[in-house]
């Protein structure tokens, strides 16, 4: 197919995934979710259709709009996140914080993720996969694990995290 | 079949070492990942507050694409749980796990709070009278319970019907009014690769049909 001259259903397809993009960037952009404008969709669909017209031939269009696409999901969301960042100084930091504190948490961090390090591997996946905000369908889905197997090894991960933790002298 | 499809990428954005880079995002997408760099990709994106949004959205992209672009990946979606989740039913492991999260949410990773995202499929559609499948699609664990598609306006009875990958119909069901029927008890599909579509209609005329949804059933 040669992509010179786009045909109704390419350029629908195209204008499909545009809207597609803007509607999960906007998903995943939490408080800042109404800032995605219009601009978002447009700015994907000139990189949809740039990428289009660097091929000469394309074989399989349909999956590769959908690899194109996944790129400018990338990079939009990533665009996105930088853009509503506020980053803050390293030497701003909280006045009740000192360098106890400082060391404190961090030695904590450190205990936390040495804790979840040794965990059993699924255990330690699910756990980090739970602590990441992820759901337990999410989470099935990532691994393959039917429901049940998902939900077990999230609460037995967690439980041995407690007990790994208060052996490291850390608790709640 | 992915080098052949590789743009030449003058715009791509520098690598970060902090995070997975673009072809390796493509290629998760597209599950041309082998096991080893699945598991380490997947062991960041549960780390790394950004690689769990690009995460997130990829999987909507996925499910909202797959609603009007037949050669998206099926990927792994399973079976949505049949109840919702309730850890606090556990017992004994319920105050074990309460412990753990308040634990860890005494000093919480800088991920930690952010908003689960539920994604599951778009209005879009091609045909604004063919069905919109919903679930199963991609892998189910030892076959689907329930299959499930959007309702098109006008319509009042759908029926189903599950192929086998040669186009074997398998199973049709009755015509019925509701956007989900459970799989019959005696469906038993063996493990391997079946097909799905769904036919809205009205006063008993089909007005429309879905796409075909291929799932395949692990054991």
């Amino acid at each position: 197919m040669a992509n010179d001259h786009p045909d109704k259903e390419l350029e629908a397809l195209v204008a499909r995934y545009a809207a597609l993009i803007r509607r999960v960037v906007a998903q995943v952009a939490g408080p800042h979710a109404a800032t995605i404008g219009d601009d978002v969709e447009q700015r994907v669909m000139v990189a949809l259709w740039r990428q289009l017209e660097r091929e000469q031939t394309i074989r399989y269009p349909a999956s590769y709009i959908y690899r194109i696409a996944v790129r400018e999901t990338v990079r939009a969301v990533r665009a996105h996140a930088r853009s509503t960042a506020s980053p803050i100084p390293d030497d701003i930091v909280a006045p009740e914080s000192g360098p106890d504190q400082a060391v404190c948490a961090q030695e904590k961090a450190e205990a936390v993720e040495r804790s979840i390090r040794s965990l059993k591997v699924d255990r330690r996946r699910a756990v980090r996969a739970h602590l990441a905000g992820f759901t337990v369908e999410e989470i099935m889905r990532m691994y393959g694990w039917p429901y049940q197997t998902a939900r077990n090894l999230i609460a037995r991960g967690m439980n041995d995290l407690r007990i790994l933790l208060r052996a490291d002298g850390i608790d709640g | 079949m992915a080098d052949d499809l590789r743009p030449i990428d003058s715009d791509r954005t520098p690598p970060d070492p902090a995070h997975l880079e673009e072809t390796t995002w493509e290629r998760l997408a597209c599950d041309e990942l082998d096991t080893p760099e699945r598991d380490a990709a997947l062991e960041h994106i549960t780390s790394c507050n950004e690689c769990s949004r690009v995460y997130r959205a990829l999987t909507a992209l996925r499910d909202g694409a797959a609603a009007f672009d037949p050669s998206v990946p099926a990927g792994r979606v399973l079976e949505r749980p049949r109840r919702p989740v309730r850890f606090w039913a556990y017992g004994g492991a319920a105050a074990a796990l309460a412990a753990g999260l308040v634990l860890v949410l005494a000093f919480p990773p800088p991920w930690i709070g952010q908003p689960a995202v539920t994604q599951r499929v778009s209005s879009i559609r091609g045909d604004d009278r063919a069905p919109v499948t919903l679930q199963p699609r991609g892998v189910v664990m030892d076959g689907p319970r329930q299959f499930r598609w959007e309702s098109v306006t006008g319509a009042d009875a759908y029926r189903v019907r599950v192929f086998s990958a040669s186009g074997t119909v398998i199973w049709s069901s009755a015509l019925i009014p509701t956007t989900a029927i459970d799989a019959p008890a005696d469906l038993g599909l063996d493990a391997g690769a079946y097909f799905w579509d769904v036919s809205a209609h009205t006063g008993g005329e089909p007005v429309g049909q879905s796409a075909l949804t291929r799932f395949e059933v692990r054991r």
